[in-house]
């Protein structure tokens, strides 16, 4: 007889009592965000005997674990930044559709409509100095709308970059935590134990951090590794900063992401901060761009209406809204000089249905010659003819071509440039968004049709890098219009009386009017209203135009919706998933609860047993 | 796989939360009263329905075009039409005073009647619609025809208004109160408005091409037939170069021909406009039905969603107050 027994009642008790102390931080944690159930692995002692060999002397608690499944973990991580990603855009592309406002009747469309309507008006009573007031009161409706429309995109812009900066303060400040964390879990851990409630709070922050940016997480020993696009920031009790640096020639001056030590962008892919850069740089951009589009295609067409037609008084029409601002027409790109044309026009006036060509554009050409005769020759289109514009080659037949026709080639050719006949009968060639509003090289390959009607000199060619060849160009040019054109689109008519509602007749010859008609005349504002069908905005009418940035916008945000959706499913299933692993189940734990209370029961009425014996012994003998 | 309470309450939370969105989204549709509210609900309708409606706002105002163009030449034809009576009666009366047995008095009383049938013309020639004078070509704003009288002619020209009758007698100033002259400010041009998409129609007749074309136009003829009538020549003397009340009546008859001419080109651009105005109704009926196919809600079809949502909503919160319900602590006693 020993006291062995006590020991092993005691242990018992000891063992039992930690199990029913874990089961009760379980239970206080159930509802514990990130808190992942902790399990008692308990272990068998025994001693050597001489005799029996291995004989038990009671239990231990060897360790507490957490249940807790890190392959789940990591799925985790990467779902929950997409979905942050696509909660990003959806919230914000939903806020974009409620600021064009469509398809309701508070958008520029209907503003629009009412201008054109207004117009109409005034082809109908051109006389009428109420018909021009309520036309001026609508042309003003339409460019507050546009520019306020531009100005919300670019404050909506300034909005995410904003939130970006504060994103980035709030990734600092978690790495710095975790690294602290991370230092604690080595110090408790360095002992032999586990620091369960340390690594929850860790693989939360992990999952914070995750819905901002693109995590990846290495678990080595008893230590954390937390990498952000490839480049480890926490690793031990360390973690790296990143900051912001605005340039102001560099994307708008909005905040870039860098690296404070090696002084390298941060490789962005996912999470919040992916989809805020994206509706920075791509979505928000995107629509002020077609509202400059908008803005740009409307003013040039209608001023150039406009001043083809004569006013109130009988004076050629001059601006209708006020004129874009544009850049040089020689400039800087990437360090190299070149040409930046976004129009030209041709001097010469051509009917623009008459065929054939040749007949039209058939010109006397006089030389002088030394001994001072003169001898003229009659300088003839040759029937078939190429052309080539930014690289795209175009042929014509002067036999069967009109003008007319002309224009429909080169607009189908998709050359990135858009042609058109102007109201005094010039070919117009305007370089497209698309190509950032510059033509790119024009050349005549056989024939000489572009030098006939005056777009390019003779026997020359234009090519934008060689800034030299700018001079072969039509003396009438422009240069590409400066962004947020949409943002100053206003009026350029004070007096109603300007607004050239009339034509004119050509008493000259030269194919432009000079005469005025009288004020009855509202051909020119028809003109102006009839521009609503035609190809004003790049290749698009204003319909198609419309159509396109609704389609686009309607189509991201609805997949924006559509992936938020698959998304917030993949998450609930994965959280389902991770709570059947590490979830505290209040059953279970009650079930538990008794087990480890009758243990402890049990192992008390055990002593009592051994006692009574020990007092037999005692007494007893 | 193990459940936790956490899981079943999280999965209620989610469910309730699902039916309360979709309920929400169909309330939307219900009290709008329209199913695409954002693009992003139906990207392709979305662009349909703003087309429509475009469609229909310009419909709508080719419509209003339309009206006006046929007011100013249903006012054209209603004036062409006077001149025609007017020129019928010219007529009548020439016819009159051309019987050689007329005393010249008489011939003097029907010549007063045609010289107040010319300033009829003129006042006609000077009709308004609303503040527009529809026979001035583009120049609406001014008078068009402005009668220039026998003295006021003669204070500008020297040219008396005196005329010689047959007989030989020199009738001084007879035409001093008459008008002998036309002066027209207007010019030819031709008004135009937009009726459908590309359909451009004019929808005056200049007043030159009526009153003034050509050498025997309609002014001139009545005032030189009023002459005659005045001078009384209607002895036809083939000897005798000039002209009689006769060979006026022939030109008269002339212009009432172009008249008609003009009248029924009114007419027929008034039909023309008719038919545009009946396929523009039928077109913004057509545009309607598809607007309404396109963005209106089927009450029928989202009032039983509506109702099969609610089923499932009550379900769900049944089912969760049934999760929340015993639990092995309940039974510990």
């Amino acid at each position: 007889m020993s006291f062995n027994g006590l020991e092993v009642g005691k242990r018992s008790m000891t063992t039992n009592q930690q199990a029913i102390n874990v089961t009760g931080h379980n239970i206080s944690n159930a509802n514990k965000e990130g808190y992942s159930r902790q399990l008692v692995e308990m272990n068998s002692l025994s001693n050597q005997h001489p005799k029996f060999g291995a004989v038990g002397i009671g239990s231990e608690v060897e360790q507490i674990n957490r249940a807790r499944n890190s392959f789940i973990d990591d799925r985790m991580l990467k779902e929950k930044a997409t979905n942050s990603k696509w909660e990003a855009r959806e919230i914000n592309l939903k806020h974009m559709e409620y600021i064009v406002n469509e398809p309701s009747d508070q958008s520029i469309r209907r503003v629009l409509d009412e201008y054109w309507e207004a117009m109409q008006d005034l082809s109908q009573n051109p006389e009428d100095m109420s018909t021009r007031v309520s036309l001026k009161e609508r042309s003003e409706a339409l460019t507050n709308s546009i520019s306020s429309t531009y100005e919300r995109f670019e404050a909506l812009r300034a909005d995410f970059d904003s939130n970006i900066e504060v994103l980035v303060n709030d990734i600092n400040s978690m790495t710095r935590r975790m690294a602290e964390i991370n230092s604690q879990i080595r110090r408790v851990e360095a002992g032999g134990g586990k620091a369960n409630d340390l690594r929850d709070e860790f693989d939360l922050l992990t999952e914070k951090l995750s819905e901002i940016v693109n995590v990846k997480i290495g678990r080595k020993g008893n230590e954390y590794t937390v990498s952000i696009g490839g480049r480890t920031v926490v690793q031990g009790d360390f973690s790296k900063d990143m900051s912001i640096r605005r340039e102001q020639n560099f994307n708008n001056g909005f905040a870039q992401l860098y690296w404070n030590d090696i002084d390298e962008p941060v490789l962005i892919q996912d999470g919040k901060l992916k989809g805020l850069i994206e509706l920075r740089d791509e979505d928000s951009t995107k629509y002020m761009k077609y509202m400059d589009q908008l803005a740009i295609g409307l003013i040039d067409a209608t001023n150039d209406v406009n001043r083809a037609g004569f006013d109130y008084r009988g004076v050629a029409g001059g601006e209708f809204f006020d004129d874009f601002e544009t850049l040089p027409q020689i400039r800087e790109i990437n360090d190299d000089e070149v040409a930046a044309v976004f129009k030209l026009r041709g001097n010469i006036a051509i009917d623009k249905t008459r065929r054939p060509l040749m007949e039209t554009l058939s010109s006397e050409v006089s030389v002088t010659k030394e001994d001072g005769t003169v001898e003229s020759t009659v300088s003839e289109l040759k029937e078939n003819g190429t052309f080539e514009i930014n690289g795209i080659r175009i042929a014509y037949n002067t036999e069967f071509d009109s003008m007319e026709r002309i224009v429909e080639k080169i607009n189908q050719a998709k050359t990135g440039v858009v042609a058109s006949i102007d109201p005094n009968g010039r070919m117009v060639i305007k370089a497209e968004k698309e190509e950032d509003y510059f033509i790119k090289s024009m050349s005549q390959l056989e024939g000489t049709l572009l030098s006939k009607i005056g777009l390019i000199k003779e026997g020359s060619s234009f090519d934008f890098r060689e800034v030299s060849t700018l001079d072969n160009l039509a003396e009438d040019r422009k240069g590409a219009p400066r962004e947020g054109a949409a943002r100053r689109m206003s009026v350029a008519i004070s007096n109603v009386e300007n607004i050239a509602a009339a034509r004119g007749i050509d008493t000259t010859g030269d194919g432009i009017a000079n005469k005025a008609n009288p004020v009855g005349d509202g051909s020119n504002a028809l003109l102006m209203a009839t521009l609503k069908n035609e190809k004003s905005i790049g290749r698009f009418t204003y319909e198609e135009f419309f159509k396109s940035v609704i389609s686009d916008l309607g189509i991201s945000s609805q997949e924006a919706k559509k992936f938020l959706e698959n998304q917030k499913v993949l998450i609930t299933n994965l959280e389902q998933r991770r709570q059947a692993e590490q979830g505290v189940s209040l059953d279970e734990e009650m079930a538990n609860m008794i087990k480890y209370q009758h243990g402890y029961n049990a192992a008390a009425r055990y002593i009592k047993t051994v006692d009574d014996m020990v007092k037999t012994v005692i007494e007893k003998l | 796989m193990r459940v936790t309470n956490k899981m079943m309450s999280s999965n209620v939370v989610n469910n309730i939360q699902n039916n309360l969105s979709k309920m929400d989204k169909t309330n939307d549709r219900l009290s709008k009263g329209t199913k695409i509210n954002t693009p992003q609900d139906d990207p392709t309708g979305a662009v349909k329905t703003m087309s429509y409606k475009t469609t229909i706002n310009e419909i709508e105002k080719f419509s209003t075009n339309a009206v006006n163009a046929k007011n100013f030449l249903s006012y054209t034809d209603v004036s062409l039409g006077q001149i025609s009576d007017i020129l019928q009666r010219v007529r009548e009366l020439a016819v009159q005073a051309s019987t050689e047995t007329y005393e010249q008095t008489a011939r003097d009383a029907i010549g007063e009647e045609v010289n107040e049938l010319i300033d009829q013309v003129i006042s006609i020639g000077n009709g308004k619609v609303g503040d527009r004078f529809i026979f001035g070509g583009f120049n609406t704003i001014e008078t068009p025809f402005r009668a220039i009288r026998g003295q006021e002619k003669f204070e500008n020209d020297g040219v008396k208004p005196d005329l010689i009758h047959a007989t030989g007698t020199l009738r001084e100033g007879i035409n001093k109160n008459s008008i002998v002259e036309v002066e027209y400010s207007g010019d030819e041009g031709k008004l135009i408005t937009e009726v459908d998409k590309g359909i451009v129609i004019e929808y005056n007749v200049p007043g030159s091409d009526i009153f003034l074309k050509g050498e025997r136009n309609l002014i001139d003829s009545m005032i030189r037939l009023r002459d005659q009538i005045y001078m009384g020549n209607t002895v036809e003397d083939i000897a005798k170069v000039g002209t009689t009340v006769n060979k006026e009546l022939g030109n008269v008859d002339k212009t009432l021909d172009e008249v008609m001419r003009y009248r029924s080109q009114v007419g027929a651009r008034m039909r023309r406009i008719d038919q545009i105005e009946e396929r523009l109704k039928d077109n913004k009926i057509s545009m309607s039905n598809l607007l309404s196919r396109t963005q209106d809600t089927d009450i029928t079809e989202t009032i039983s969603d509506l109702k099969v949502q609610e089923s499932v909503q009550r379900m769900s919160l049944s089912v969760g107050a049934k999760v929340i319900q015993p639990t092995l602590m309940d039974f510990l006693r």
